[in-house]
């Protein structure tokens, strides 16, 4: 049987992380949901440092990154990814509130898979988390 | 008896006898034959027959002499000879009488007396005139018995006498002055000729009295040596039986030559059948041939003449026939002189030409003058005269026609009278004023158009006037100057002088010259107005001072030079750059004041400026020779060119602006820092802005979120509930956009605006389309017009037109019918002023200010959604453009907002 792998999820706010989770639970999507809360517990799960060295060895299906992050922000914990061999070919995308352009041109130069704006609708926000899962999870195919 | 006759005829004696009486019968006979006859005689001979006794009574007379004197003879017998005679003849006959008787008593015995001419008296009392031969009739012894007279009325006799004396006389005057004489000549029987007599002028044709004559030789010792074979040919005649009449020289006793014309008549002896006389008349002839000689030299000389001539001249008849003509006209028609005679023009001239020239040539003969006329044909003129010959007898068949081709002439005239025209035009039509006077006296004879408008007087006013009469010098001197000038080389040029013009002075150039036309003599003079010049001049004078005071006070320098580089001027400043003074300076170049590499440079500048056409600008450092001084000078030169477009040189200023480049760099400097303090506070600014928009929303996100989650996780909702939290929601919504609104707003103002070509009709499409799904669903109609390309940031112009636009579907979207109206002109600062119309919910007029406030808003939530920050974006782009925005508008009649760029 097919292991499901799991979409990680870096956002420092608890009440977004929240939200987040709770929009996920309604997509009914069969993954796992990994939450860490900055830039250096992002690379720790990936690498499997610190206090993910025993982490069972799997890629996640999705990186869903905030840039808002302390210690490492999103973008460059996306820079790191996307530079390692190992971690690049998994889809990244940025769920963010920022909708600044220069945010926005740095991801897709770093080579982000998507990037999207934390709408403020619930309601909204819940439609694109959705898609988001449904897309990346499910639709599209991985490495 | 017949015996006795025949003795009797027998007989001798008897035979005598009888013989004797038969004498004496016979004689008696005869006698009495005789008697009758002379009584017959007597009485049939109209001459008076008479016998006077010596008494001197009349016993007979013939009965002629009641014819003669109207007597009868019985009359006379009872007259006395001073009965029969007037007194002076009576006297005169018995004179006569008296002497033969007394020449008879001395025994002188004539026979015939005489002839004497009486005068006697007649029954009616006139008298006649008589010849009386008397004769003696005497007795056997010789006595005078009485005396016979015969008297012939010679009254007709005298009469014609005294007429031939009279005729003889003119004959002889006439025969004195008469250049004839004539003569008879004999042929003597050896053939010699001898001149018989002479009459008439003979001495004075051939010099000779007759005898000199004849001992010369006669006639054929006068014949001119040249001539003798004439003489031979008409003494051939002349012997031939035939009359001459010839011309022949003779030389006179002078040896001179004389003409003479000969009638000979031959005098015939037709027995002999030989010329026995020769009779005739002489003429000289002598001034008849030197004039006929002199005629036919004239004649000569007249042909001569009419051939030299180049009009070409005919005899022509009424029908315009030729009968006589010259070379030219022979040449004119192609003819010979033979050919000419009856030729006529008919044929070669045009038929309308042919006929005038009949037509005139019957005037001229019925007139009987001349006529000129000028007629054309073959592109040619003519003038022809045509004068009527008149004949001895005075009439007129024929006239000459004297034909000159003029049409050089013509043309010549034409040419001249053009020409001439031209002049008189020229004269008249001249701009300058012309005048034209008598050089003595000064009075003007002519003057042009162009002197009249000047003077403002009319052509009689100058007429006849001096220059003077009319004020025109003001100053005597100038004229004194002029007039002498004039005098002494006939002509003047351009002699500058003030004239008086309608009142006004004028500064003139007069130029003139003395002319001379038909014998007179005249001053021609042009004035040249240079008035206005002389102002120009003085103005050009003045610029050129003042110019000159600019360039000297010009703080900058000032120079010129021409396209090879030459100083042509140079201001004071210059002057320190050379160290050298402009008198110095003009004529050089750059290399005769600095290096060579610096010289390059400046004529390098030069060439840049003179081929770009504009000026060029440069900066360069600059040393003075003059001071020392060094500095940054900023140098354009601008080429210069005349009116014509050629370059006349390079005009070069040079500002020192050492200073101002220190203060610019200084500037410079300050404003880079500026630049940079100004840049990391937008950075700041923008990531402050960048921050708060995303921090705030955070919180935002979260209310939303969980009060939806709330919701959810209530069991039982009211409506109550329900419409609390879609009021928890809506706000939260709310301030997400005005959130969003304000960071749009903060980065528009921050954001430069980035100018290109706008084609707004274009631009306004696109964002109609942006709309479109709603203005399909409302069927909203849309009227958009032509709209203006213009300078402006098509991204920012693009969030007006989107603003502008939604808000007029927003705002009308209460209405059942929206029109909105999307168009522009152009104001009457001719700028572009764009509107967009609707037709919804308005506004009042009393809020206008406050619609582009920022979250100004002039209708609640309910009624129309919005933040109030669009129009505010809207103002800031447009002021960003540099123009401005107004509305106007209705409460519930539509909204109208106007952009002016």
């Amino acid at each position: 049987m097919e292991k499901i792998p799991p979409i990680l999820y870096a956002e420092d706010n608890e009440n977004d992380v929240e939200l987040t989770l709770t929009a996920f639970k309604q997509c009914k999507l069969s993954n796992r949901i990994d939450v860490v809360n900055d830039g250096i517990q992002v690379l720790d799960y990936l690498q499997y440092n610190g206090k993910y060295q025993n982490r069972e060895k799997e890629k996640p299906v999705l990186i869903l990154l905030d840039i808002k992050m302390p210690k490492l922000d999103g973008i460059q914990a996306l820079k790191i990814i996307k530079s390692d061999e190992e971690l690049k070919t998994i889809p990244v995308v940025m769920l963010t509130s920022s909708a600044m352009e220069s945010d926005l041109v740095k991801s897709y130069n770093l080579g982000v898979n998507a990037y999207v704006v934390k709408p403020v609708d619930y309601d909204d926000f819940i439609e694109a988390v959705k898609k988001i899962g449904s897309f990346w999870a499910i639709v599209n195919k991985t490495v | 008896m017949q015996k006795l006759c025949a003795m009797i005829e027998n007989d001798p004696t008897y035979e005598a006898l009888l013989q004797e009486n038969l004498a004496l019968r016979n004689e008696l006979s005869q006698k009495k034959t005789e008697l009758n006859r002379y009584q017959i005689l007597t009485s049939k001979v109209s001459d008076l027959i008479w016998i006077l006794n010596l008494q001197g009574q009349f016993t007979y007379v013939s009965p002629s002499i009641e014819r003669l004197r109207g007597f009868t003879a019985a009359e006379v017998y009872k007259q006395t000879i001073n009965d029969v005679l007037t007194p002076a003849s009576a006297r005169k006959a018995l004179q006569l009488l008296a002497e033969t008787l007394d020449e008879e008593a001395k025994g002188i015995k004539k026979d015939v007396f005489g002839c004497y001419e009486l005068e006697q008296t007649c029954k009616d009392g006139s008298t006649v005139w008589t010849e009386v031969i008397i004769s003696a009739n005497r007795d056997e012894q010789g006595n005078l018995l009485e005396f016979i007279g015969v008297s012939r009325n010679i009254g007709e006799r005298i009469k014609i006498q005294e007429e031939l004396n009279k005729s003889e006389e003119r004959y002889r005057l006439i025969s004195e002055v008469s250049s004839d004489y004539v003569f008879s000549t004999m042929v003597l029987s050896d053939g010699s000729f001898e001149l018989n007599w002479v009459s008439g002028a003979f001495e004075n044709i051939t010099g000779f009295t007759f005898e000199e004559y004849k001992a010369k030789g006669g006639w054929h010792a006068s014949i001119h040596p040249d001539d003798l074979k004439k003489e031979d040919e008409d003494l051939l005649n002349l012997f031939g039986n035939r009359a001459i009449k010839s011309e022949i020289r003779t030389l006179n006793k002078r040896g001179e030559v004389v003409w003479v014309q000969v009638f000979a008549h031959p005098l015939w002896d037709s027995d002999r059948n030989a010329l026995k006389g020769i009779y005739g008349a002489v003429r000289n002839i002598t001034e008849r041939k030197i004039t006929e000689q002199k005629l036919s030299k004239a004649n000569n000389l007249l042909q001569a003449v009419l051939d030299a001539s180049s009009d070409a001249i005919t005899m022509t008849n009424r029908k315009g026939e030729f009968q006589a003509c010259n070379k030219i006209l022979l040449h004119r028609w192609g003819k010979t002189r033979e050919e000419i005679i009856g030729f006529s023009t008919s044929k070669v001239l045009p038929p309308s030409v042919f006929q005038n020239r009949v037509k005139i040539i019957n005037e001229c003969i019925e007139a009987r003058r001349g006529i000129t006329f000028t007629d054309t044909y073959d592109e040619k003129w003519f003038e022809n005269t045509i004068e009527p010959i008149v004949e001895a007898d005075g009439t007129i068949e024929n006239v000459a026609m004297f034909s000159r081709d003029i049409t050089l002439l013509k043309n010549t005239l034409d040419n001249l009278k053009k020409s001439e025209e031209k002049f008189a035009k020229a004269f008249r039509c001249s701009p300058d004023p012309i005048l034209i006077t008598f050089l003595n006296e000064g009075k003007i004879v002519e003057t042009n158009d162009s002197f009249i408008a000047l003077s403002g007087l009319t052509k009689d006013e100058c007429i006849g006037k001096t220059t003077i009469d009319i004020h025109l010098w003001i100053i005597s001197e100038q004229r004194n100057q002029f007039t002498s000038l004039l005098q002494k080389n006939g002509r003047v040029q351009n002699f500058e002088c003030d004239f008086n013009f309608k009142g006004n002075v004028r500064n003139c150039l007069v130029s003139a010259e003395v002319i001379s036309l038909n014998e007179e003599e005249y001053i021609l003079g042009v004035i040249h107005d240079i008035t206005e010049r002389k102002i120009a001049e003085l103005k050009l004078e003045n610029e050129r001072k003042r110019l000159r005071t600019l360039i000297e006070s010009i703080p900058d320098l000032v120079w010129l030079k021409d396209h090879n580089g030459v100083y042509i001027l140079c201001n004071p400043q210059f002057e320190l750059l050379f160290g050298a003074k402009e008198k110095d300076i003009i004529g050089k170049t750059d290399y005769d004041f600095v290096d060579a590499p610096i010289a390059d440079f400046f004529r390098e500048k030069d060439r840049k400026a003179m081929m770009a056409g504009k000026p060029s600008i440069n900066t360069e450092e600059l040393v003075f020779a003059g001071n020392g001084y060094k500095g940054l000078f900023e140098t354009i030169k601008t080429p210069m060119y005349d009116v014509e477009g050629h370059l006349m040189g390079i005009l070069g200023i040079s500002r020192d602006i050492t200073e101002l480049n220190e203060l610019n760099q200084h500037l410079e400097k300050k404003v880079e820092e500026r630049t940079l303090q100004l840049e990391d506070a937008n950075k700041d600014l923008e990531s402050f802005a960048y921050s708060i928009s995303h921090d705030l929303r955070a919180p935002l996100r979260h209310i939303d979120g969980f009060s939806k989650i709330l919701k959810d996780a209530i069991s039982e909702s009211s409506d109550e509930t329900n419409r609390y939290f879609r009021k928890i929601s809506d706000s939260v919504i709310q301030m997400g956009r005005m959130i969003d609104d304000l960071l749009k707003f903060s980065r528009l103002g921050r954001k430069p605006i980035q100018t290109t070509e706008v084609d707004l009709n274009t631009l306004v499409k696109n964002v109609i389309n942006q709309f479109e799904p709603e203005i399909t669903s409302r069927k909203i109609e849309m009227k958009v017009g032509k709209l203006p390309v213009i300078h402006g940031d098509s991204g920012l112009l693009q969030m007006v037109f989107e603003n502008l636009i939604s808000n007029a579907i927003k705002f009308t979207s209460k209405k059942e019918k929206a029109i909105i109206e999307i168009g522009y002109y152009k104001d009457t600062d001719q700028k572009n002023t764009i509107f967009v119309k609707d037709n919804g919910a308005g506004f009042d007029m009393a809020y206008a200010n406050k619609l582009f406030g920022v979250f100004q808003r002039l209708h609640t939530q309910s009624e129309f959604e919005g933040t109030g920050i669009g129009l505010a974006n809207v103002k800031q782009i447009i002021h960003k453009h540099g123009g401005t925005i107004t509305a106007k508008g209705e409460t519930n009649n539509g909204a109208t907002f106007f952009i002016t760029l």
